[in-house]
């Protein structure tokens, strides 16, 4: 029966309905190991959207709980921002970039942006974020965060392959290996 | 034929059935469904991109001329006005939600950087009334880190070819998500020096159909 099951669920994967996109060249968890400023498993305590100082975009920011920092240095509650969220009923989607809710469980590749060092963003965009939820078994699950809003080109322009759920443990304990081999101090 | 057989041949169909559906509408519309209210009219950045090579060109005419060829998003089969138009000019107080789309060659807000190549945005307002959405605003920004290529650039294969790239991009801005057919404007993926997206196929063309 599981494997009628799974030929129902590939069907209806053929119906999933993909959001909408910007280009972005494909990351490798190695990659975003090396990079990354730090490397955090944590709950998101908040979220806020606002409108930037120069008035030009409005960007959203979750409060994130920090609970385990795999790699690198975090406080103990780091503030994450994304571009494009809804302020007085106005949205701005920015396509292909990392949402966030309350609530949810996340491991995030953060880094800092360029452009302003007080600001924490996710490194790798959506690739640089997984949800973790549970599965029947009790076991945490990443779980990939890439959706059609992303189109993910690996170097030669071809289409990277999507990334897929892993046991947020395996995940840990990748990113510490990933960490170790690009010669960062591992948590 | 026992009660598991029957399941089991009730479920292939279904999945065959759902297979037809999603190959018969391969183009995938924006959710919630969205679209202009008149045919925007984009402001390419006039300062061009740098890192192409066309005798001074900077690929601003050549992305303005490929998002308005009747090879892209104007050449959709029904006999219509031009969704979207566009004009070589200055992107100065560039701002989402101001009601001028943009294509920016630049990035300002420093959204698009690393492993990003061009960003889009769209804004929009609640609901019209009937279940769609109203497009205000749709704005792209690129990343300059990464080199580009237009059809006057010889493309060494190492570039992106901005025309193939902002066609895609505004796609978006019209409306339109990623569609599963292979080769179509709005198929997610482009390999480098390739053009082929700049022109529109049967796909991009039934979506832009259904919208506008």
């Amino acid at each position: 029966m599981r494997r009628w099951q799974s030929f129902l669920g590939v069907g209806l994967l053929l119906l999933a309905v993909p959001a909408s996109g910007s280009t972005f060249l494909h990351m490798s968890r190695a990659e975003l190991a090396a990079k990354a400023s730090a490397v955090v498993v944590g709950n998101v305590l908040s979220v806020e959207s606002f409108w930037t100082k120069s008035g030009r975009v409005i960007v959203t920011e979750a409060m994130v709980e920090v609970e385990d920092a795999i790699l690198g240095e975090a406080p103990s509650v780091v503030v994450v921002r994304t571009f494009g969220g809804t302020v007085n009923g106005y949205t701005v989607e920015a396509h292909g970039f990392p949402t966030f809710e309350k609530g949810e469980r996340l491991l995030l590749f953060l880094e800092r942006d360029k452009n302003d060092a007080d600001v924490t963003r996710v490194l790798g965009y959506q690739e640089g974020m997984y949800r973790v939820t549970a599965d029947k078994a009790g076991r945490e699950v990443a779980n990939p965060t890439v959706d059609g809003g992303a189109r993910l080109l690996t170097a030669d322009g071809k289409l990277a392959p999507p990334p897929r759920p892993i046991l947020l443990d395996d995940l840990r304990g990748e990113v510490r290996e990933l960490g170790r081999r690009a010669g960062r101090p591992v948590n | 034929m026992n009660r598991a057989r029957i399941f089991r041949l009730a479920v292939l169909s279904l999945v065959v059935a759902l297979a037809a559906v999603a190959g018969a509408q391969a183009y995938v519309l924006l959710s919630p469904r969205r679209t202009w209210d008149a045919a925007p009219t984009y402001r390419v950045d006039n300062r061009g991109l740098s890192s192409i090579a066309d005798g001074g060109d900077f690929g601003r005419n050549a992305t303005r001329n490929a998002i308005v060829s009747s090879a892209a998003w104007n050449g959709a089969p029904t006999e219509r006005s031009p969704v979207i138009n566009a004009t070589v000019a200055s992107i100065s107080g560039f701002r989402l939600g101001d009601g001028i789309p943009m294509l920016n060659f630049q990035d300002p807000l420093g959204a698009c950087t690393g492993s990003c190549l061009a960003a889009t945005f769209t804004g929009y307002y609640q609901s019209r009334g009937n279940g769609t959405y109203r497009i205000t605003d749709a704005d792209i920004v690129t990343n300059t880190a990464y080199n580009w290529a237009d059809a006057n650039d010889p493309c060494s294969g190492q570039e992106f070819r901005i025309e193939g790239v902002m066609v895609h991009e505004t796609g978006h801005g019209l409306g339109l998500a990623h569609s599963n057919v292979a080769g179509s404007t709005m198929y997610p993926s482009v390999s480098a020096c390739n053009n082929a997206p700049a022109s529109t196929e049967a796909d991009d063309e039934a979506g832009i159909d259904d919208l506008y």
